[in-house]
Order: C-alpha cells, then structure tokens, then sequence
C-alpha cells in the first residue's frame, strides 16, 4: 500500500516535469526554476526571519497584550500578503477598465482598522479576565 | 550541539500536533484545488471521447469560485504550517541517512511547488504577469509535482496525523490546558485569517458579498453595461465593417449566411445566464438572441456534430471555441445581440457572442462571425 501510493506519488512528480520540460517554449524552464526555488528562498531567508523578530519583539510585552497583538499582527500581515498583487494593482490597463476597478489602498486600509479593533477589543477583555480570573 | 538551531525555537505551537492539524485542512485543500483545476483544464481542453454536461448551469463557476478563492483563503494555513515547522529547516545535522535526505529533498520539492501556485495565482488573478513563462501551462504543470510530493509526504506522516488530526486518534498523554488553549488560539487564528482573506475576495463570483469585495480584483457589477469584461474589443483588435456576416458552413445541409439586421429578425429567445471567468470571478446576465440549436437545424447539421465558433478577433489564444454536442443541444446556449437588454457594448462581443451553460468564459467566445460545423 506505501509503495503503490509512493509509486503513484513519484509518477505525478516525473509526469509534471516531463510536462514542463517537454513545453519549454510556454513553461521558460530556467525561468520556472528560478521561481520555484525563488520563491523557498525569499520564504525562508526572508519572511520566516521577519516573523521570528517579530514574536521577539512583541515577546517583551505582557502576555494579556502579547497573544492578541501577534494574532492581529499575523491576521493583518497574511491578509496583506494574499491579496497584495491585487492591491498593488500592476495589472491595470488602459483599455479595461474592468480589470482591478476599486480603490485598493482604501479596501485594505478598512480590513486592516476592522483587525485593529478587533485586536484591540480583544486584547481590552482579555485584560480583564486575567484581573478578575 | 550549537549547531542544533532547531532547539532554540521556544513556542510550543513549534509541535507535532499543530503542524499534523494544519497538515489536514491543507492536504482537503490542495486537493481541492487540485481536482477543480484538472476540472477547469479539461473543460478547456477535452480530449475527444469527453463530453462535458451543459448543466448543471452554474457548475463550473461554482468549481473555479472555489479554486481561485479556495486558493487565495489557503495562503494564511500554508504559511503557518510552513512556520510551525520551521525549526525542522535548521535541524543537526541535516541528513542523517540517504532516507532522510531524499525525504527532506522532497518535502523541499512540495514547499517550492506549493509557495509558487499561490504565488503565481494570485498573481495571475490581479493580470500582473512578472514571470516569462505561460501561466496556465506552468501552473498546471507544477500542480503535478505538488500533488506528488504532497501524496507521498503524506503517506510518510500518516502516523503522525493518525496520532494527532484523526477522530480515531490514539490516546496521547493529556496536554497541559494552557497548552492546549494557546493551540487552539493559534489554529483559530489561522482559521480567522484564512474567513478573512476569503471574505474579501469571494465577492466578486457571489454577488451578495460583492460589497465586501474590497480586495477582489474584479467587481461583479463593474465594466462596460455594468459587467466586467476580460478582453476588450480594443485588445482584441475588432473592427465590425457593414459587410459584417454570420456564416455557418461545413458539414451543413445548407450554408447559411446572416447579416445583423437578419439576425435580429429570427426568433429571439431571454437566457439567464452566467460568464464564469477561470480567474474566479463570475456574474449573471440576461441575454437575448437566436438558440446554436435552432440555427443547426435550419442549417441541417448532424445530431452530434461538432461546432467550431470563430470569432473577428486578431489578437489573442481565445479567438476559435468548441462546442460539442451537449451544449449546442442545450436550448440555453444562444449566439446572443443583446445582454439585459440592451445591444452588446463592443467589448461584450458586438455584434454576436455566445453564451452557453456550465462553461469557462474563455470559451463564450465574442465578436462571432463564423460557426463551421464537423
């Protein structure tokens, strides 16, 4: 069973790579690399560390404001991350103006004052609880 | 052990159980995006003994609504995950067999292959197109090798899920309650991020949340007749001259040959029908025109021909679609002039588009002037 499903397994990877290679005009296979370790590279030499600080610096508060600002702070950040490109709107273009139609900076100034004051409500009542528990 | 840098990440969500936990709700999704893509892909490009269903109407929109933001809502419990195990990165000494050096080459193989669909999805999604390669062709490619390395990485942890993320779960020892309180914070965390990043996206396939589609690239109600478009007769390179004609030909009893004025005095019939675009983004329309079927038949073509539709279009891959038997039969499937009744704006497709059932936008082809039938 491990070694039909491993087997199963090891074919889907060689199929995706034939797959690439055997389309290099559309796949660009040194470009396609370039992003897929590309894109390891920039999560672990990169934003990993950024969160690491960032727990070490939100580790010096008290822990009744320390849980819900880290969970803000990721929530906030995560949201940013996702929909960045969208945000960014690069992709605009003359002739459609249908393409990324909102004001984005708005849109995502809104999401992140809506986690703000969740956090901060959250963080407020967790305050109390841990006065009156 | 100085080298070990994996010991000196603190934080008990760095656990077994955490990473199995987020390992389950990713595995459901990857999965998921992984069967709606292939889904997506073979309705685009069905081999020849596939034939799709016209109905349900609303099916594939409904499938690449739940790729495309099932996607993006993915992103918050990919990067947990991805920190949960984090320390492992940093683990002393970092082969210690040929075993382990293939399965940390591997799981390396399913980290790349899964940061970069999500990278160049939603990259893709907001038409910000800073790589060289297809999207399409590498996307789908690479959505292979992660569903492979994913199988595989899988199977070599299943003890651990079976020990942690399963109902059946064996008995552990019990977690000290704070422990699993700041578990439990976490994990609902990551869940609140995932509703939120969906939340504000979902709205531009479902139109009653559009209002808090503040992130979404498209607006449901935003384009030209207040509908959103994805390639503009501009784009396109379409010019209609007053020679226009709508020809069908081939292997027709008779051939046929429409002026516009002509075909707005056939029978017209009203369709409530959606453009589901393969970026995710959807809405319903009212269109008016002459049924394909009604037209194959004046025409004569065979019950389960195939029809090609070309359109005037210079510039781009969509410019010719299929349509098989099932959706030419289906009386919903129209050559449409009018989208809520109002005469088509250019870049809806002026003077004819199709519009059909349960099918990706790419293939409502626009700007019509020919249907050749085999």
């Amino acid at each position: 069973m491990k070694w039909l499903a491993y087997s199963i397994g090891a074919a889907a990877i060689a199929y995706g790579f034939y797959g690439i290679a055997s389309q290099a005009d559309k796949t660009h296979p040194f470009s396609w690399l370039l992003w897929l370790a590309g894109s390891v590279a920039v999560h672990d030499a990169l934003l990993a560390p950024l969160v690491l600080l960032a727990g070490a610096v939100t580790g010096l508060l008290k822990e009744s404001f320390r849980t819900p600002l880290r969970a803000g702070l990721a929530v906030a950040a995560v949201t940013t991350l996702a929909t960045l490109p969208t945000v960014l709107a690069f992709g605009r273009r003359k002739d459609n103006p249908s393409i990324l139609p909102l004001d984005y900076p708005r849109g995502l100034l809104i999401v992140l004052a809506v986690i703000a004051a969740t956090t901060l409500i959250v963080s407020v009542l967790s305050r109390r609880r841990a006065r009156s528990g | 052990m100085a080298l070990d840098l994996s010991s000196r990440f603190t934080s008990k969500l760095h656990s077994e159980r955490v990473a199995a936990q987020l390992g389950v709700w990713l595995g459901i999704s990857f999965t998921i995006a992984f069967v709606t893509g292939l889904f997506s892909h073979f309705m685009q490009h069905p081999p020849g003994w596939l034939l799709w269903p016209s109905r349900p109407v609303n099916l594939y929109r409904f499938t690449q609504g739940l790729h495309v933001i099932g996607g993006v809502a993915t992103i918050p419990l990919l990067l947990a995950k991805l920190w949960t195990v984090y320390p492992k990165l940093w683990q002393w000494p970092p082969f210690r067999s040929m075993g382990h050096a293939a399965e940390r080459g591997l799981v390396a193989l399913l980290v790349a292959g899964s940061l970069f669909q999500v990278v160049t999805g939603v990259t893709n999604i907001a038409y910000w197109y800073v790589w060289p390669f297809a999207f399409t062709n590498a996307h789908y490619w690479t959505a292979y090798i992660l569903i492979g390395a994913l199988l595989i990485h899988v199977v070599n942890e299943w003890a651990k899920v079976k020990r942690h993320a399963l109902p059946t779960r064996v008995k552990l020892p019990s977690e000290p309650p704070a422990d699993a309180r700041s578990r439990r914070r976490f994990l609902a965390t990551v869940a609140t991020a995932s509703g939120i990043a969906a939340l504000v996206t979902v709205g531009e396939t479902y139109k009653p949340l559009s209002r808090l589609a503040l992130l979404a690239p498209r607006s449901p109600d935003k384009g030209p007749q207040g509908l959103p478009v994805n390639r503009s007769a501009a784009a396109a390179g379409i010019e209609v001259h007053a020679d226009y004609r709508l020809t069908v030909t081939g292997a027709v009893g008779r051939q046929l040959s429409f002026t516009y004025d002509d075909l707005l005095n056939l029978p017209q019939h009203t369709v409530r029908l959606p453009i589901a675009c393969v970026e995710g983004w959807s809405y319903d329309a009212e269109w008016t025109g002459v049924r394909l079927k009604d037209l194959m038949r004046t025409a004569g073509a065979d019950r389960d021909a195939t029809l090609s539709v070309e359109s005037l279009q210079k510039y781009g891959a969509y410019s010719v679609s299929e349509v098989r038997p099932p959706h030419w039969h289906d009386p919903l499937t129209l050559l449409a002039v009018k989208v809520n009744g109002e005469t088509l704006h250019p870049d809806h497709g002026y003077p004819v588009r199709l519009i059909a059932p349960n099918r990706p936008g790419v293939m409502q082809t626009k700007w019509v002037t020919k249907v050749t039938v085999s």
